[in-house]
Order: structure tokens, then C-alpha cells, then sequence
């Protein structure tokens, strides 16, 4: 390495001037300076190149998967197509099946009430009804169904109504999933001549609190 | 300027290699964010080819399930009341006094909706719509059972909501004569 030297007027080196003294450091200064720009050149390149490479085998990544896109798009859309019909049919079905939504059919339920009559009742009039009341659920108010059935009628044992309510109350066909069933009975004044005490039987469905699922009844 | 190359002069690799820190730098600051950018691109394409794999996994036999599917959308079509058709829809349930020994005192199509059915009731209805029909009846118990039975048998789709069953009161009327009165709920074309 050449060093730029004061040109010694004397035959001996001025101590007094120390850029004309030797460099007499274990490591010299300039293999310092030069190890760090180099180092510091290196890192900096292989970072670079790294970086660059990443890049590189990236874009050839992404080329590759977009080809492979490419290809199969074609399908993927006829696939899509589908899916949208199939989703767009099912929802008929779905609405098929709600439109159908309630705990049971009503033939089934008169037929019911009429094979669970006792001999010593008579019925004048028997009622279903529905409507829809708003329960709150987790994000907002939820409409559901509840549902009542009246009985009116005759008897002339109290005892024959109370056996009634207990066989409505025991009745699988008279609790459908996803509902509290209440049965509650009331008399009118009995007829002294007669005998005969007029009877209402109510029986209300009102959706259980844990019942989201089914919003109307059971299909 | 001359202090630089008398730097140059004096430290020609440590300059050089300088020159190639700051090159360097240079080029990271300027495509510092490509890799960052190729790389949130390549996980986008990764999940857009595991959506087209999951749909071809998805998609087997969906034609036949279309097809199968779309015979049954097609078969509730062909069911469907039409609003405006009343004559056809009343005489419809007048119909079955042929088929069943019973008498059909009136039949009225009501404007109201089934409130279950609307926009905002628990079943609500967007691709049909349902009419409700007032069917007042008479028979024994065994015909209004039957006549109510019919009308969930039937190839139209309709179920009776609401019913009133008691017993006739008219003077000349059988001791076993009933009166019903039938909310039917069918399912129609939508508005």
C-alpha cells in the first residue's frame, strides 16, 4: 500500500512529526478499515442477493401458480355455476320445508285429542291457533311461533277432567320438541239440575328458551 | 474533492467496497417492499388454489344433485297456487265434495297473509308466497277428519294453520253434526 510521506529534509527521521513514524500497531489500521468496508460490503451483497433471489424464485412461484390457475378457471367457473344453481334449487327445498314447519299436522292432533277423550267428557268445540310472539336471542329479537289448542265441553265427574289433563299432559304426540307445553283446565258453574259442569281445557305451546334451531315448530 | 481522492488514494478497497454498501442500500431501500409484496401474492394464490381444489372436491356429482334437485323445484312449481286464479283455487277445494261425503258451506280467499309466512315471521317465504283459504265444513267427525286429512294428502302443497271444530247448532241438524272451520295455508307463485 503506498503512503503518502513528508519529504525528510534530514538524513534521520523528525520524531516530532509523527506521520513520517512507522506504523508499528499489531494490526495495522488500514487492514482495519479495509476488513470492515469489506465485511461490511459483503453482508450488504449477500443481503442484496438474497433478497434478489427470493424475489426471484417468488415470481417464478407465482408464475407457475397462476398458469395452474389459468387452467383449471375454465372449470372452476363451470364448477361455481353449479354450486350457484344447486344453492339457488336447494333454497326452494328449504322453503318447502318451512312453509311445512309446525309441531304437528292437524288431522293428527284432532285425532289425538279425539283418542284421548275419557267416556265422561264431551266436547262442544275444540280450537287450534297460532301466533307469533318476538323473543330476544342473541343479536336481535327473534320471531317464533307459539301455538294454542282450546277444548270446551261437558262432563258430568270432575274426576273424567282431571284424568283428561293428565293424559294430555303425559301425551308424547302433545309435546313436540323445542316447546314448554302448559295444560291448564277451568270450570264454569255446575248446572244443579243437570249436573253437567262446562269445562275449558287449554293447552299452550310457547318455544323453549333453548329452542333457536327450530324457529317454528319441528318439520 | 481532493480530500476524497486522497481518501481514494489512501483506502482504495475500503472506498470500493463502500461505493458497494451504499449501491446496496440503495437497491433494498428501492425493492425493500417486493418481496413483502410477492409474498402476500403467493399466499393470496396458495389459498385461491386450495378454494379451486376444495371446489373440485366439492363438486363431484354436483351436476346430478342439480339435476335431481332441480326436478324437485320443478315439481313444487308445477303445485304452486296463482293468487289471481281464484275461481280455479275455490273450486278446487269445492272438488272435494265429490270425492268425500261431505258439505262445503263456503270457501272465501282471504287478503291477509299467514303472518308466519312474511317478511320478518319465523318461516318467511322469498321465493313463494302462501294464501290462506277460510273453509267453513260440515260433517260427522269422521268425514272433517277425513277432509282434513285430504287436504294434507294432496298434490298441492297445502296445511291447515288454524282449525275450529264444534258441534252444529242449527235445530234440524244431526246429533253427531259438526262444523269446522279451516284455516288453509297454500303454497303459491310469488307476487
Amino acid at each position: 500500500m503506498s503512503k503518502q510521506r513528508d519529504i525528510q529534509p534530514y538524513w534521520r527521521p523528525d520524531f516530532k512529526i509523527q506521520s513520517t513514524l512507522p506504523d508499528i500497531k499489531v494490526v495495522r489500521t488500514d487492514f482495519i478499515i479495509n476488513a470492515i468496508a469489506v465485511a461490511l460490503a459483503l453482508i450488504a451483497a449477500f443481503t442484496v442477493l438474497q433478497r434478489e433471489y427470493r424475489a426471484f424464485s417468488l415470481n417464478r412461484a407465482i408464475a407457475s401458480m397462476q398458469q395452474s390457475i389459468g387452467e383449471t378457471e375454465a372449470n372452476n367457473n363451470q364448477n361455481l355455476q353449479a354450486s350457484e344453481r344447486f344453492r339457488e334449487s336447494a333454497q326452494s327445498v328449504v322453503e318447502l320445508q318451512d312453509f311445512f314447519r309446525a309441531p304437528f299436522a292437524a288431522h293428527e292432533l284432532l285425532a289425538e285429542l279425539a283418542r284421548l277423550k275419557p267416556a265422561g267428557l264431551i266436547f262442544s268445540r275444540v280450537m287450534l291457533s297460532s301466533a307469533i310472539i318476538k323473543q330476544k336471542g342473541k343479536d336481535s329479537a327473534e320471531a317464533q311461533m307459539t301455538y294454542e289448542i282450546n277444548i270446551t265441553g261437558d262432563t258430568r265427574g270432575l274426576m273424567a277432567l282431571t284424568q283428561f289433563k293428565a293424559t294430555l299432559q303425559a301425551s308424547s304426540s302433545l309435546s313436540p320438541g323445542g316447546f314448554e307445553v302448559v295444560v291448564d283446565e277451568s270450570m264454569q258453574q255446575r248446572n244443579a239440575k243437570t249436573g253437567i259442569t262446562p269445562f275449558r281445557v287449554s293447552i299452550s305451546l310457547t318455544p323453549a328458551p333453548s329452542s333457536t334451531p327450530n324457529k317454528g315448530g319441528e318439520g | 474533492m481532493n480530500l476524497i481522492i486522497d481518501k481514494l488514494k489512501e483506502y482504495p478497497v475500503a472506498v470500493i467496497s463502500a461505493l458497494v454498501f451504499i449501491g446496496c442500500a440503495v437497491v433494498v431501500f428501492m425493492r425493500g417492499d417486493l418481496v413483502a409484496e410477492l409474498s402476500l401474492r403467493e399466499t393470496e394464490l396458495i389459498a385461491q388454489i386450495r378454494t379451486v381444489n376444495d371446489n373440485v372436491i366439492d363438486s363431484r356429482n354436483l351436476e346430478q344433485d342439480v339435476e335431481s334437485l332441480q326436478g324437485y323445484v320443478a315439481a313444487i312449481d308445477e303445485r304452486l297456487f296463482n293468487r289471481n286464479e281464484r275461481s280455479i283455487n275455490i273450486n278446487f277445494f269445492y272438488s272435494f265434495e265429490d270425492k268425500l261425503d261431505i258439505i262445503i258451506a263456503d270457501v272465501s280467499q282471504l287478503t291477509i297473509e299467514e303472518p308466519a309466512l312474511i317478511k320478518g315471521g319465523p318461516n318467511e317465504l322469498s321465493l313463494y308466497s302462501g294464501i290462506v283459504y277460510e273453509i267453513r265444513v260440515g260433517g260427522t267427525f269422521q268425514e272433517i277428519l277425513s277432509f282434513m286429512y285430504e287436504i294434507q294428502q294432496v298434490d298441492a302443497l297445502m296445511r291447515i294453520a288454524n282449525f275450529e271444530v264444534q258441534a252444529a247448532t242449527a235445530q234440524r241438524a244431526a246429533p253427531e253434526a259438526l262444523l269446522a272451520k279451516l284455516h288453509v295455508v297454500v303454497l303459491a307463485e310469488k307476487d
